[in-house]
């Protein structure tokens, strides 16, 4: 038995520092100044903060990310927001009233989830072209949004189903309407849910890349992932500058997985074999 | 108005923004894809229909071949062993030990991590002059590889940075399917003097099958869709080699602008996905 613990110990460290070397050397590769860069000889190891000063200075190579990192904020707090106001309503519908054909919007709901969004990125970019709505934040955010929503909806679903029924239907038997049970009984209930689900649209709009790479051509309008992987372009790539930047930009995400993992996988789980 | 009818009007109104939302930007975009895929389409330009030459001219485009294999790869290599070692994985965090807890929040780390900035850290770690492995290699006195550079290592490394991202969604996937295994079963087992193996084989694989049908197919979509992988790790470099469906359609519309190929590009890959998607579905139902 001691001997199995033991082999079990050195298998999962095994995993996770293959898991963690690269977020290791993220976080010293943005520590270090060039010339250690440059000749790393893994014992010498001078910290420095210079990436981050950059960083937060605009140095010339990134003088737009702040504007960048706005607008990363400005999309992944709008995406939240019209993710859950589409998704709290649809959810609730689907948990709680019957109409017909509400199977096929579940049906929909799946098809969203499943299919990958890159598929449909070379049309949707046309789309928008069309509408005219090219480089602004209202198509990244559509986006988002469609892309957000399916999970949304369904973990949203699921919890509503949790709420015993008695309680709406005290709210029904005073008079009150769908919308008004829904919105002072419902949505005040399944505050955690809200706050778990916009952090989950939040974080899916921060991190995207494609569809702000499709769908802005000036560089006022990209995230910060843009700017992040535009500095591959360059010929000499600033790897501490880079590192640094990427340092502070997964802080959020990271923190929220954290925080969260156990509710995501299991609203997953159950979401997926419940069905 | 009669209450009951009232009462599903509203459901039909509360689910209307995403019924709308789904026909205009998925169903609309999934048949432009499929019926601009025969026409000569460029931004702006009103379509001509050209039959076959979509098809024709991204077929003939140099290293577009590559996409037909290296999806093959992905899928052989990339989501079979993921699966396989997310099983073993969920396993071994299915013991009973010290320290479980602290394993499971390390190892999900990979999967938290934006993909762009980790992308950025793998292309750093294999860069051939400075990164970390051939730095190692240098000390050790090993010739250098250029991992990014020659196409058998650069398309094993964009499997491996999809294993590397992806095992601990997948592992966690398979855990709790594990985890809702009922202990009896095993303790049953052990009375019947089952080893490890035997418990593993005759109570857990059989147990968590339907869970694992379902990751493996879940994987698989979400593979054959995946763009930034390859757009930051290679760029599908060297020589268009690395490419997937997704990466060669961006470069036929959006550097080529030969909007039409990129449908045909799509449309090549779109019915294996419908595919997909309806068996999974009916996996779920069962």
């Amino acid at each position: 038995m001691k001997k199995r613990t033991i082999l079990i110990y050195f298998v999962l460290t095994m995993f996770t520092v293959f898991a963690l070397f690269p977020a290791y050397w993220m976080f010293i590769t943005s520590l270090r100044p060039l010339s250690e860069l440059l000749n790393p000889v893994p014992w010498v190891f001078s910290p420095t903060l210079k990436y981050y000063e950059q960083v937060f200075t605009g140095y010339y190579q990134i003088d737009l990310f702040g504007i960048q990192v706005m607008n990363s904020v400005i999309i992944s707090l709008a995406t939240a927001f019209f993710s859950i106001l589409v998704s709290s309503f649809a959810g609730y519908s689907l948990a709680r009233i019957r109409f017909p054909y509400s199977s096929w919007v579940s049906k929909m709901v799946f098809f969203t989830y499943l299919m990958p969004p890159s598929l449909l990125s070379v049309a949707f970019f046309e789309q928008m072209h069309n509408y005219g709505l090219v480089n602004t934040y209202a198509s990244i955010v559509i986006a988002m949004v469609v892309f957000t929503s399916p999970y949304c909806i369904w973990i949203y679903k699921e919890y509503v189903k949790s709420i015993p029924i008695e309680i709406e239907e005290a709210a029904i038997i005073d008079g009150a309407g769908r919308l008004k049970t829904f919105l002072t009984v419902i949505f005040p209930l399944s505050a955690p849910v809200i706050v778990a689900l916009s952090t989950y649209a939040f974080l899916y709009a921060w991190n995207e890349y494609l569809y702000v790479l499709i769908l802005t051509s000036d560089s006022r309008m990209f995230t910060a992932p843009l700017a992040i992987a535009g500095l591959l372009q360059s010929d000499e790539i600033p790897w501490g500058l880079v590192s640094a930047m990427s340092i502070l930009f997964s802080i959020p995400p990271v923190i929220f997985y954290y925080l969260v993992q156990k509710y995501m996988i299991r609203g997953l789980v159950a979401g997926a074999v419940k069905a | 108005m009669p209450k009951q009818y009232k009462d599903w009007v509203v459901g039909v109104i509360f689910c209307l923004p995403f019924i709308i939302l789904f026909i205009l930007f998925i169903v609309q975009p999934l048949l432009l894809s499929l019926v601009y895929a025969f026409f000569d389409k460029r931004v702006g330009v009103e379509p001509v229909f050209n039959g076959l030459n979509n098809f024709l001219f991204a077929l003939n485009f140099p290293g577009f071949s590559y996409v037909f294999q290296n999806l093959i790869i992905f899928v052989i290599f990339g989501v079979n062993i993921k699966m396989v070692i997310a099983l073993f994985l969920a396993s071994l965090l299915n013991e009973e030990f010290r320290g479980r807890r602290v394993f499971r929040s390390l190892l999900i780390i990979p999967w938290s991590l934006p993909m762009v900035p980790s992308l950025v850290i793998w292309r750093w770690i294999l860069d051939t002059d400075y990164g970390f492995i051939n730095r190692c290699f240098l000390l050790l006195g090993l010739p250098q590889i250029s991992f990014l550079g020659e196409y058998q290592w650069a398309i094993s490394m964009a499997v491996l940075y999809h294993i590397w991202r992806s095992l601990p969604f997948y592992s966690l996937m398979l855990l709790a399917g594990l985890q809702s295994i009922p202990y009896s079963l095993y303790e049953a087992a052990e009375i019947d003097g089952a080893s490890w193996w035997v418990k593993f084989r005759h109570v857990s694989i059989p147990l968590v099958k339907p869970v694992y049908v379902i990751a493996t197919l879940l994987s698989l979509i979400w593979t054959m869709g995946d763009f930034t992988t390859i757009w930051i790790l290679t760029r599908g470099a060297p020589a268009d080699t690395t490419n997937v469906f997704s990466t060669f359609a961006y470069k036929f519309a959006f550097q080529i602008g030969n909007l039409g190929a990129a449908y045909a590009t799509f449309f090549m890959l779109l019915p294996l996905v419908f595919f997909l998607i309806v068996i999974l579905l009916r996996a779920i139902r069962e």
